[in-house]
């Protein structure tokens, strides 16, 4: 292993800036005691260099394009091309937020977008202004706290069920709320435990629908009821929508608030781990709530509304601008794309997919909560020769990303199965070859992973002595 | 258009398989009352017709020449930076949770934290956060959980958008901010028991703080000390660990983003050895394999919401990966003179820029040093004028700051990086003199 660093020569050059052409300051004389004497550590390497040390890097990475990445949860679909070519347009790429007549195009891209995922999700309103999935969660937390606020009620609690993502937990907590969790029933939510937990503190209950382990909450109508009957609100966990673009709508199962997340559902590729995007949509009596700016149809066109004194409620700003446009673009550009029939089969594609390998896979493990899961499935390792490690580890040999493993918690030595609609019958039915090979030859993939650039680490020692930078390195040595 | 692979006898093979008639028969969960039978949404367009249609939004658009910043900046993006960051390998990945088959994206930001912990001159740094804002609102719930106190001290000289954010994450979290006002462009700090003070370096107006008053104020309390950087000036500006610092954080767009009509962007956040374990988001660290190869792996994880759910500091479980690796391959083309030079040109650009201005007669706020950004003092129609002047002939009008900060109503922001030519600001100048 060699850091970049190590690729370079003391005054080697990758990037010289063009040259300016007007008189240079004198820093030293400027700054006097703000000036930074001291050298940047950073490399000095060639563009080649550069361009060698960071293909090679990409040459060990397991992506979408290259292999099957069946991660559950996280809906590793395949991304268009022409979403790419569409976010490096320029007049896209090279326009400043902070001059609304330089991005006309880009607003009312935000309103239409707005608008597609209002009707996708049958909500009223809808913000793009959360980054992330988990910062929509917080966002539309931030939401039912001045909503429940402003209705003079001091509900302190969010409902969470035991199979939720840990963001769900987490972003409750951030939010001040408390969180209490409710147990679920054959995996799913027990309209008769959830009554046991409501009350008037009650500040709403979060889920996600299908749920993790890829269950439909067939009782949805009645816990909405009754949540809605206490005075708490409905918050959707939009991770799992990818199941159901086209045959229902959260707010037509009574959800108040919900986050999207557009690197899932709509195709906007992961990165690497970011950046997402992740919209709240709201009803009717939550929209005055939502974040400003807001893009807003006018007049004469399009506009971004951020005149407080018209919305006296709104929680304010949760990001610097208006959102990751350029994610938001792909996203818009997909829904487009597809259209009606193209998202609707898109979700068809996902359940059948997960249906037929979850059919494929039952031959040779268990699927604890199998009946009538939709887009993803659960699988068990236990009472198998091999952990959930030891299986992902080894599916890594044979070239595939692994599933999302020991969660949900409510399942264990859990190997959780997303296939998505992009994936052929035929890849579905080399993966569950290999599943089957690699539970026949246990002793073998005990050991794995062999052929992967390096074997099974130790991460343990990695968080014991945490080695974070370059500089820690050299001191560690 | 789909791009769903199955052909009508691959599907009929699968639903022979599952034993039903119709797909439909796969969703019988969902309740007949909500279950769709219609809906109104428009038909795809399919992929040439969407482009053309993007095409023709995009030609709404105008690029501009830039002469604006507050917290978003026009550079120069060598072209290897996204070559390099759009290969599918990194694009089209996700978080490196399998550490085996993710060993490049986990060098890369490794190379990241390094790089930026060696910019804010903190001993770690995580794998980014999603911008600027976001960074420093996280940056203030550090300082809330470590000190047990929920009460910060924030400059006035903070970006107004990163105050708007820090307000409402404040407000939903539950924690006083107390504001320090600023004294002819500098910030006047008071002696407060507070969790943290939050400054920011330069300050939104443009100007450099005296580094000093903050370590002095920070040697009387027990506060801890938050800066928020420009991750280009930092290559030029005192140290922050030299004031004792303790959180540094900031937007990362600067190095080898596009704007993109704002987003997305890139936060970065650094710290203290001894607050690594409170810092929010991924960590990659470097380990061996089970031969003692040297290996790189997500660790600290012990404080992230899939661990620790209700308990973490934070719920933050993605980072701004794609961004985080452009930026580090800016910053490694660049190096160690490179990002020096991007600084003083900018520097150079915009004293030229407010010298030229003064040279008419503008009002240039000059109270105190500045470096890529300044302000002018203008009279509210004639800024009316000036921006319809300055739009017909391709320009960006300055920021109007009365719009995000009452207190600077007729204050105007403008900004000009290394990427401006002498001759354009010429003749964005020359605009100016037409009018006033």
């Amino acid at each position: 292993m060699k850091l970049i660093w190590e690729k370079g020569q003391s005054g080697r050059r990758g990037y010289i800036p063009s040259p300016t052409d007007t008189p240079e300051v004198s820093l030293e004389q400027l700054l006097g005691l703000e000036y930074r004497k001291e050298p940047l550590d950073l490399p000095e390497v060639s563009e080649l260099d550069v361009i060698r040390h960071y293909t090679n890097l990409a040459h060990q990475n397991y992506a979408v394009d290259s292999n099957f990445y069946p991660l559950g949860s996280c809906t590793m679909k395949y991304s268009p091309k022409v979403n790419e070519d569409i976010a490096r347009v320029e007049q896209f790429q090279n326009t400043h937020p902070l001059c609304e007549e330089g991005i006309l195009g880009s607003i009312e891209i935000m309103y239409k977008t707005q608008e597609l995922l209002a009707k996708i999700s049958g909500m009223a309103a809808v913000s793009l202004q959360p980054l992330a999935g988990a910062h929509g969660e917080l966002t539309g937390l931030m939401l039912i706290k001045a909503y429940q606020k402003d209705h003079n009620q001091l509900r302190d609690e969010i409902i969470v069920p035991d199979s939720a993502h840990g963001t769900n937990p987490a972003s409750a907590a951030m939010c001040g709320f408390k969180v209490v969790e409710v147990k679920s029933k054959g995996g799913l939510l027990d309209p008769e435990a959830l009554k046991k937990v409501v009350s008037n503190k009650t500040a709403a209950i979060m889920l996600t629908n299908p749920n993790t382990l890829g269950l439909f909450e067939k009782d949805i109508l009645e816990i909405g009821q009754i949540v809605h009957a206490s005075g708490g609100l409905l918050y959707y966990d939009g991770a799992n929508l990818n199941a159901l673009l086209g045959k229902v709508r959260p707010g037509d199962m009574g959800f108040d608030v919900m986050h999207f997340n557009l690197h899932k559902t709509f195709s906007t590729p992961h990165g690497g781990g970011g950046p997402g995007s992740g919209p709240v949509g709201v009803s009717e009596k939550i929209a005055p709530y939502l974040p400003l700016p807001i893009a807003v149809k006018t007049a004469t066109g399009f506009a971004l509304e951020n005149d407080k004194t018209k919305r006296p409620k709104s929680i304010g700003k949760v990001a610097t601008f208006y959102g990751s446009f350029g994610v938001i673009l792909k996203a818009f550009s997909y829904m487009i794309n597809l259209g009606k029939e193209g998202l609707t089969n898109a979700s068809e594609m996902a359940v059948l997919n997960a249906n037929y390998l979850k059919a494929l896979l039952s031959e040779v493990m268990e699927v604890p909560y199998s009946e009538g899961t939709l887009h993803e499935f659960v699988a068990t390792a236990s009472g198998l020769d091999l952990s959930a490690l030891e299986i992902a580890k080894a599916l890594l040999d044979y070239g595939y990303h692994a599933p999302t493993i020991y969660f949900p918690l409510i399942v264990s030595e859990a190997l959780m199965i997303e296939p998505t609609e992009t994936e052929s019958p035929q890849t579905l039915d080399e993966f569950a070859e290999v599943i089957k090979e690699i539970l026949e030859k246990v002793n073998y993939h005990k050991e794995a992973p062999h052929f992967m650039p390096v074997k099974r680490i130790d991460e343990v020692k990695a968080a014991r002595h945490p080695i974070l930078t370059r500089a820690q390195l050299q001191m560690s040595k | 258009m789909f791009y769903t692979p199955h052909t009508a006898k691959d599907q009929e093979k699968m639903l022979a398989r599952l034993g039903v008639k119709s797909i439909k028969d796969l969703y019988d969960t969902i309740p007949q009352e909500v279950f769709l039978t219609d809906w109104e949404f428009p038909s795809g367009l399919g992929e040439a017709k969407t482009y053309r249609y993007l095409k023709e939004l995009a030609d709404k658009n105008r690029e501009l020449t830039t002469f604006i910043g507050l917290g978003l900046y026009d550079h120069e993006i060598p072209s290897a930076v996204w070559a390099l960051a759009g290969k599918a390998e990194f694009v089209t990945a996700y978080t490196p949770y399998q550490a085996e088959a993710s060993q490049g994206m986990l060098q890369v930001i490794f190379e990241f934290q390094s790089m930026i912990a060696e910019l804010t001159s903190m001993d770690t740094a995580n794998a980014s956060l999603y911008d600027g804002a976001t960074a420093l609102a996280e940056a203030m719930l550090m300082a809330v959980l470590e000190k047990k106190q929920k009460k910060v001290a924030v400059s006035l000289g903070v970006n107004p958008l990163y105050r708007e954010v820090l307000k409402t994450y404040a407000k939903a979290i539950g924690i006083e901010i107390k504001w320090l006002p600023l004294n002819e462009g500098q910030t006047v700090f008071k002696k407060d028991d507070v969790a943290a003070y939050i400054l920011q370096q330069p300050n939104f107006l443009g100007y450099v703080e005296a580094t000093e008053s903050f370590r002095e104020i920070k040697n009387q309390t027990n506060a801890l000390g938050i800066v928020s950087i420009n991750p280009v000036l930092a290559s030029v500006l005192r140290k922050p660990s030299a004031y004792d610092a303790d959180i540094v954080c900031g937007e990362g767009q600067a190095l080898g983003i596009p704007m993109n009509s704002g987003g997305p962007l890139l936060g970065f956040i650094a710290t203290k050895k001894s607050l690594t374990r409170k810092l929010p988001g991924r960590i990659v660290g470097l380990t061996t394999d089970r031969n003692g190869k040297d290996a790189f792996v997500l660790t600290l994880q012990a404080r992230e919401q899939h661990i620790r759910r209700e308990k973490a500091g934070s719920n933050i479980c993605t980072n701004q990966a794609l961004n985080a690796l452009a930026a580090t391959i800016y910053l490694a083309l660049l190096g160690k003179e490179g990002l020096k030079e991007v600084a003083l040109g900018a520097i150079s650009n915009t004293h030229y820029l407010a010298d030229r201005l003064k040279a008419i007669g503008v009002k240039v706020g000059d109270k105190r040093p500045f470096l890529m950004e300044f302000p002018v003092l203008l009279e509210p129609k004639k800024a009316h004028k000036l921006k319809e002047a300055l739009l017909i002939k391709g320009f960006t009008p300055p920021i109007s700051l009365g719009e995000f900060d009452r207190n600077f109503s007729d204050h105007y922001l403008l900004c000009a990086t290394e990427k401006r030519y002498k001759q354009e600001i010429d003749a964005f100048v020359s605009v100016w003199e037409g009018i006033l």
